[in-house]
């Protein structure tokens, strides 16, 4: 795909820019190009390679694996938990903020853009501790619900991660052509029915790559719930490494854990894309 | 009057301060094919837009068979139904197959029964030719075709009118003629149709009467003959000494 991609550009420019681009053609023409870039990224690849090799063969304690795996395993089934709940709960909720965003009624259209503003425009760290810390504090007497902790979390992942699923899903609302509606519209459909049978389908895939990348986000926003003692995979570092000095052990479970979430997530988004592909090319 | 299946009723239309159409009155007949040609920016595809009310408009009224389009009570969604519309830009639904895209309104709107809309759309895709393109995407098909698919689409709802907003304006010219072809045999069957177009020969051919727009108003309504070969005003005039 690179080469493809640099062989194409530089053929046409040296075709129809010729005088700028001479000087640069002299060093760096297609075939040092491609070999600069094989050459820095393996170096880089080996590089890599070798550090994980260092650290797989000298700093992990295997024997502490057995002990300290069932722990790691319960975080995992944890955060999994969270991230179906919020994920699924953040992008049903987006998609009616996104509808809310693009609504012809000004007080629905402010209030979803102000929701936007402040959800994307305060770190998830203090929306967590207004809602853990601060909400319980309002309630006149003792806070009724035990365990605010997961509470706290599925709904700060929600009412964070909407505020960024609501401009994807307004963005790819936007892309549509107006022509989409108005045909719907024309055949008598409503409003509402137009939206949903013909607008919403396309603008979810032209929204699709973007709300993947957020869902994705969401899955590493979970190591924040640390503060808040929930005992995610983090807490599990945490623990382990206080209690044996020893980061590298848990540092690699940590690691394995949240790839083993976030690597296929990326698959399904991109299944989701090729499934949408509608007999070709992207746009009509 | 009493024939008239769409009525322009003295309407006046503004895009904010600028005055677009100007006491249109117009009727169109049961299968009349009333083609609307002008120059660009003369109203003529405002005026057909605001037949099914992509378009408002400020004064006058227009009805389809007696009744109104324009009132503000006007139940839109189920006059649509009877006015069939293809834009100049398809607008065909791109996640939907040639099939799909014909049996949707009747299936979601009229909530027939998924064999009879089908079976339905099969006939209608057969009469546009494109039988075998069932089962393909719009992005699969080539200008011509998606156009047919779209025609097929406004037909399925069983329209009483047609409305054709410069629908080979955006075809490579050789593809053209399958589009006038589907529309002459439309005409043919009786189809009562509002046509804007710059096919002169489409006009005079199909065309049961000629309107000249031009500035938002009517300068000349008249059969084809007459209009082509003696338009009786001086726009008229100049409007046809600039197409030679």
């Amino acid at each position: 795909m690179a080469d493809s991609y640099s062989g194409a550009t530089s053929d046409t420019e040296t075709d129809t820019d010729a005088q700028t681009v001479v000087a640069d053609d002299r060093f760096f023409d297609d075939t040092v190009l491609r070999r600069v870039g094989v050459a820095v990224s393996s170096l880089f690849a080996l590089g890599i390679i070798l550090l994980l090799t260092y650290i797989l063969t000298s700093q992990i304690s295997y024997g502490l694996i057995p002990t300290i795996l069932p722990q790691f395993i319960g975080a995992y089934g944890l955060v999994l938990g969270i991230v179906v709940a919020s994920s699924v709960l953040s992008v049903t909720a987006g998609i009616f903020v996104g509808l809310a965003r693009v609504s012809k009624t000004n007080i629905t259209r402010g209030i979803s853009a102000a929701y936007v503003q402040f959800f994307r425009g305060t770190p998830l760290l203090f929306q967590i501790f207004v809602i853990y810390f601060g909400i319980p504090t309002l309630w006149p007497g003792t806070f009724p619900i035990q365990g605010w902790g997961l509470p706290t979390a599925i709904l700060s992942l929600t009412l964070n991660h909407a505020a960024y699923v609501g401009e994807a899903v307004r963005g790819g609302i936007g892309a549509v052509p107006d022509g989409q509606m108005e045909a719907a519209r024309s055949l008598g459909m409503g409003y509402v029915q137009a939206m949903r049978e013909v607008v919403i389908p396309q603008a979810w895939r032209n929204a699709l790559a973007a709300i993947g990348n957020d869902q994705i986000i969401l899955v590493k926003d979970t190591s924040l719930l640390t503060v808040i003692a929930i005992p995610e995979l983090i807490q599990q570092f945490r623990d382990v490494n206080s209690a044996t000095f020893d980061p590298w052990t848990p540092l690699l479970l940590v690691a394995i854990a949240y790839l083993s979430i976030t690597v296929p997530m990326g698959r399904l988004v991109e299944y989701l894309e090729t499934r949408a592909d509608w007999g070709g090319d992207t746009n009509e | 009057m009493n024939n008239a299946v769409l009525q322009f009723d003295d309407i006046d239309k503004y895009f904010g301060e600028t005055h677009v159409l100007k006491d249109i009155t117009l009727n169109i007949d049961t299968s009349e094919v009333c083609v609307i040609v002008g120059p660009s920016g003369s109203g003529k595809s405002t005026l057909l837009r605001c037949a099914n009310r992509l378009e408002e408009i400020q004064n006058g009224e227009i009805r389809l068979d007696g009744q109104s389009i324009s009132a503000v009570d006007a139940d839109v969604n189920r006059l649509r139904q009877r006015i069939g519309m293809v834009f100049q830009s398809f607008n065909l639904f791109p996640h939907k197959t040639a099939l799909e895209n014909v049996t949707l309104a009747p299936r979601k709107v009229k909530n027939l029964p998924d064999k009879e809309a089908t079976q339905r759309a099969e006939n209608l895709l057969d009469e546009v030719g494109l039988l075998e393109q069932s089962s393909s995407y719009p992005n699969q098909l080539s200008g011509g075709q998606k156009q047919r698919v779209a025609i097929a689409r406004a037909l399925a709802m069983e329209p009483k009118i047609m409305l054709f907003d410069e629908v080979t304006s955006a075809l490579d010219p050789e593809l053209v003629g399958e589009v006038l072809g589907v529309m002459r045999d439309l005409a043919g069957d009786g189809m009562t149709m509002m046509v804007v177009t710059h096919e002169m020969g489409f006009a005079r051919e199909v065309g049961d009467r000629v309107v000249l727009m031009a500035d938002g108003r009517i300068v000349e309504s008249a059969s084809p003959t007459s209009f082509f070969e003696n338009p009786s005003t001086t726009r008229g005039k100049q409007f046809l000494s600039k197409l030679l």
